[in-house]
């Protein structure tokens, strides 16, 4: 059993049965970190 | 053990929560670049390299992009306040920065960003490119990177249009360390006195002084367009694209 959570066109987070939930969530947060970075100009 | 990339979990901020800040200090620490310290609210946590959602409460000046801006911190967790540095602007956000008196209260979320440091054990060379006040990203990097007595060589280009303009001059050599460097260029001045490198970053120059190009890990932080000519730059360099970390800076 496999689940794709699509983040962008280029990542993929996979996530597989008796994958640690933590360790996907920790994927997605970072995935989700890069992707609000890049998005955002900072104003200094 | 988690790398300093992977440790975002473990940051305890809730990211929807209002921290309540005040003003400590503001000085000048170049030509129009300006450098504030301000509390860290109880329970705010954050990595080198991050920024934040910075907001100014009861600021003289209404702007019409609002008074909240992305802000990188230039502060190391180590330290016991928050910093932020800027430049100047005519925007009523950066004048109300620069008004604001002691005592005014901010409001920050966050923290964000994923550039940091490799973690603990490991010796990766860094190379640090920076354009103007890019520089205040690079700060929060290289103090971390002293407080926790990591074993990265960083070589820092920095690059300013005039050398009055160079943030942090006289300290950065110091937290580069004896393992490290920095090269100061200057893209608009020509002053004979001079003694640093002249003309924007570019390959002869990296070259000059980062002859393996394959081993370290290369950060870009600037304006927007600076970024996307060094990244491209590097790329055709053969650097391999995992081993570039960038971040832009915009309009205020």
């Amino acid at each position: 059993m496999e689940k794709k959570i699509i983040v962008s066109y280029k990542d993929l987070v996979v996530w597989q049965k008796g994958m640690d939930v933590d360790a996907l969530l920790l994927e997605v947060m970072k995935m989700l970190n890069k992707m609000l970075s890049s998005l955002s100009e900072h104003a200094n | 053990m988690l790398t300093n990339e992977a440790n975002v979990a473990n940051e305890a901020n809730d990211l929807t929560m209002d921290y309540v800040s005040s003003l400590i200090s503001r000085r000048e620490i170049a030509a129009n670049t300006y450098e504030i310290r301000f509390t860290k609210p109880d329970g705010f946590s954050y990595r080198a390299g991050q920024f934040v959602n910075f907001g100014i409460e009861k600021a003289p000046y209404s702007d019409p992009k609002g008074m909240r801006r992305s802000m990188s911190l230039c502060s190391a967790p180590s330290e016991e306040d928050l910093r932020i540095a800027w430049r100047g602007s005519p925007s009523a956000f950066k004048r109300s920065l620069l008004e604001i008196s002691i005592g005014n209260t901010f409001s920050i979320r966050g923290p964000f960003g994923h550039v940091g440091l490799p973690g603990e054990g490991s010796a990766i060379p860094l190379v640090f490119l920076s354009g103007g006040i890019g520089i205040a990203t690079f700060r929060s990097l290289l103090r971390d990177n002293q407080s926790k007595g990591f074993p990265h060589g960083i070589t820092l280009f920095d690059a300013n249009r005039t050398e009055s303009e160079i943030a942090w001059k006289d300290e950065l050599p110091g937290w580069v360390g004896e393992k490290g460097r920095v090269i100061f260029t200057l893209t608009r001045e020509d002053s004979p006195s001079w003694t640093g490198e002249r003309g924007r970053i570019d390959e002869s120059m990296i070259q000059r002084y980062v002859p393996d190009l394959g081993t370290p890990r290369f950060y870009i932080i600037g304006v927007t367009n600076m970024v996307k000519s060094l990244e491209a730059l590097l790329l055709s360099m053969g650097v391999s694209p995992e081993k570039i970390v960038v971040e832009k800076f915009g309009d205020s």
